[in-house]
């Protein structure tokens, strides 16, 4: 078991090196850098004269090692990572890249976690109800709502329901975690509802997609499994359809579900940051785009190697969960 | 025991031609009924002969563009006009067969607020719809000359059912022609990337050994990425001052990059197991050639999965599009796409005082809805024994 993890851990170092060079050159290729947002911002903004900004421009490059060749700066970044676990300096932020990573990253794993459990917790419990009632108004409400989560596009959804609740229902501070008066107020009951206040929409919208898939693969595989001899066996001898269904049938049904969840959490986390952008959110979404947009490249590589390394890890957490459940897999793996 | 290895050396040396006699006739008449089964299983579920319709629906639409759209996409009116709305009521109360409208115009008054123009209806003016009407002259085909459009003022008035947008040009018939940009980047990408994908998923399976161990590496890569930022970072890519096609083409060959990978590891699977399936085994023993065994025997057992995943992906191109569109990085003004429609919602002033620039979603939903039945439909159909 530990030789399986340390060589799933192992061979996704590479990966994520590999990765982390892809994305440095991709966000770096395109010609202009920070320095330009700066000339460009000082003769709008402050009004400075064509040679005043090109020379601010200039020392801002020559202190932030702009001029250096694409390659160098990329060594000094992943060797800043590598020994330091220093992510760089952001240009937008004006601060360390890991402050900037720390503050944001939490908060949307956090969220898409919630999404998770709250998309797998009912996404299972619905797909349960509708198999055990199959071809009934039930089974059919539910498969119409599947289908509906499947389809409505996470981010029209977005910007359909932000539309309704700030021009419709007149919430203010849309894109805020709390109402001004709770930012800086100690952790209490009514900081907690405010919060909920403010992020359901986010959560709503990222589960629903993920819940509709949970729910139809549960209903699929729990239905096969509700066919099954053993099922008909534990009818036979007289257990009550409740213990049939959650004793013998639902844990069997599982199995793929956990399978799942290593392809779900990406799932979730692209959601997260969907409809962070749309609501901007203070979370990794729209700091992403930002960053994007003005080439503050260690801020726009640090989040996409982060949110890379987290989907390589959902990917181990899930492979270990099902070598945990199945020996099969964990002997097949070492079969071959 | 006896009699079956007696037997199986009696057949061996006429084995080789009978088999391919065989293989050749039933292959032949069981192709037909195949594709008469996967359209009788799928004529029962109702969702996908609903998504059958729509999609006929949207490429008739997107073919005739010009024959629906009731004005010109570039003819400018007021900004953000309102939508008119249709009523089969005259101006004076009585019923009427033809529907009226009354076209919007500046009412000369202001906006005690924000001192903006108000618009309204020009109560005094009623207007009918009429079908068939000659209006702005546009190419069939881009080459038959025409000027009737399916519906539209006998005047050739304006008429905006979805109002206009932020130069004063009409959302409907900016929707409707922006169909044929959207729809022909979703056929390329997927088009391409089906065969990409294919290609690579039948040589990694087919060949194994260190070809596949490479090859599904480098699709491991390909999918560690996270697909939205590394889609922006391609997006950033491309030059702001590129001429609109040489710009398309850039949001095309990037979304290929990012979607070819999936469907490779998909098919990649299926032809490891086809590959060890007796047929292919038996094609081997008699000599075929690893050309025809992958273009007779494996290619056509993948396609039913290829379909599938094409009718799926189709909208997920739609949708990417007009994401990529809201975020700013649609196609270039000159062509027009629902992903360029959308780039003003993202202002949440504009969206708040003009509420119908979001109405090209209605596009983008129903696109969504229609492919997505359709390939559900299809794939619950497409394996019928």
């Amino acid at each position: 078991m530990l030789r399986f993890i340390t060589f799933r851990v192992l061979s996704a170092l590479p990966v994520l090196l590999l990765l982390s060079l892809i994305t440095f050159t991709l966000i770096e290729a395109p010609p202009g850098d920070y320095a330009d947002i700066i000339k460009f911002n000082a003769i709008s903004r402050a009004g400075a004269t064509e040679q005043a900004a090109q020379a601010q421009a200039d020392a801002y490059r020559e202190a932030h090692g702009l001029n250096d060749p694409l390659p160098l700066r990329y060594l000094n970044w992943i060797t800043g990572i590598v020994t330091r676990f220093d992510f760089g300096h952001s240009f937008y932020y004006n601060r360390p890249v890991s402050e900037v990573i720390a503050e944001r990253l939490p908060k949307t794993m956090l969220l898409a976690l919630v999404c998770h459990l709250l998309a797998t917790g009912i996404g299972i419990t619905l797909g349960i109800v509708a198999a055990t009632r199959q071809y009934s108004w039930v089974d059919t409400a539910f498969s119409f709502v599947s289908f509906l989560g499947m389809t409505i596009p996470r981010f029209l959804l977005a910007l359909i329901i932000l539309y309704l609740i700030v021009f419709k229902l007149n919430v203010q501070e849309i894109g805020a975690f709390f109402s001004p008066k709770y930012s800086m107020a100690p952790w209490s009951w009514e900081k907690f509802v405010n919060l909920v206040q403010h992020i359901w929409p986010v959560v709503f919208i990222a589960t629903f997609g993920g819940l509709a898939y949970n729910m139809r693969v549960m209903r699929a595989n729990l239905l096969d499994v509700l066919s099954s001899q053993y099922v008909e066996t534990a009818r036979a001898k007289g257990l009550p359809e409740g213990a049939v269904i959650m004793r013998h049938a639902v844990p069997n049904a599982l199995h793929p579900i956990v399978m799942y969840q290593g392809v779900a959490l990406p799932y979730m986390l692209t959601g997260e940051i969907e409809v962070a952008i749309v609501f901007t959110l203070a979370t990794v979404g729209p700091a992403l785009v930002g960053a994007m947009t003005v080439n503050d490249v260690y801020v726009a590589s640090s989040f996409v190697l982060m949110l890379a390394a987290v989907l390589i890890v959902g990917n181990i957490i899930a492979d270990i969960v099902l070598a945990l459940l199945d020996p099969r897999v964990r002997l097949g793996g070492q079969a071959e | 025991m006896t009699s079956v290895d007696l037997e199986g050396k009696a057949v061996v040396p006429a084995k080789p031609e009978t088999i391919a006699d065989e293989i050749v006739v039933s292959r032949h008449s069981g192709d037909e009924s195949y594709l008469n089964l996967v359209w009788r299983r799928f004529r029962r579920s109702v969702a996908g002969m609903i998504g059958l319709v729509l999609v006929a629906m949207l490429l008739i639409m997107a073919v005739f563009a010009d024959f629906f759209a009731p004005l010109d996409p570039k003819l400018t009116l007021l900004p953000y006009g309102p939508p008119t709305t249709l009523s089969f009521v005259d101006a004076d109360g009585t019923f009427s067969f033809r529907p009226v409208y009354y076209p919007i115009v500046e009412t000369g008054e202001f906006d005690p607020i924000t001192f903006q123009p108000l618009t309204g209806p020009d109560l005094q003016n009623p207007k009918y719809l009429s079908f068939f009407v000659r209006g702005w002259s546009y190419k069939l085909f881009w080459v038959i000359d025409s000027d009737i459009h399916l519906f539209g003022t006998a005047d050739g008035g304006p008429l905006n059912l979805l109002g206009t947008d932020k130069f004063g040009r009409d959302i409907l018939s900016r929707g409707i022609i922006g169909s044929r940009i959207t729809l022909t980047i979703a056929l390329i990408v997927v088009a391409l990337t089906t065969i990409i994908g294919t290609l690579v998923g039948i040589i990694c399976g087919y060949l194994g050994g260190r070809v596949d161990a490479w090859g599904q590496r480098f699709v491991d890569l390909m999918l560690a990425f996270p697909e939205l930022p590394l889609y922006l970072a391609l997006a950033t890519l491309i030059p702001v001052t590129a001429p609109s096609h040489l710009y398309i083409a850039f949001v095309i060959g990037v979304l290929i990059v990012l979607r070819w990978a999936q469907l490779s590891r998909e098919v990649r699977g299926k032809t490891l197991a086809l590959a060890r399936i007796e047929y292919v085994r038996a094609a081997i023993a008699t000599g075929a050639g690893d050309f025809r065994i992958v273009a007779r025997h494996i290619l056509p057992n993948v396609m039913s999965h290829v379909i599938v995943s094409v009718t799926l992906s189709i909208p997920a191109i739609v949708l990417l599009e007009s994401f990529l569109g809201f975020l700013g990085f649609a196609v270039k003004p000159p062509l027009i796409s629902w992903g360029l429609m959308l780039q003003d919602t993202n202002t949440f002033s504009v969206l708040g005082s003009y509420p119908w620039i979001l109405s090209p979603v209605v596009f983008v939903l129903i696109t969504v809805f229609a492919f997505n039945a359709l390939g559900d439909g299809l794939r619950d159909a497409i394996d019928p024994y």
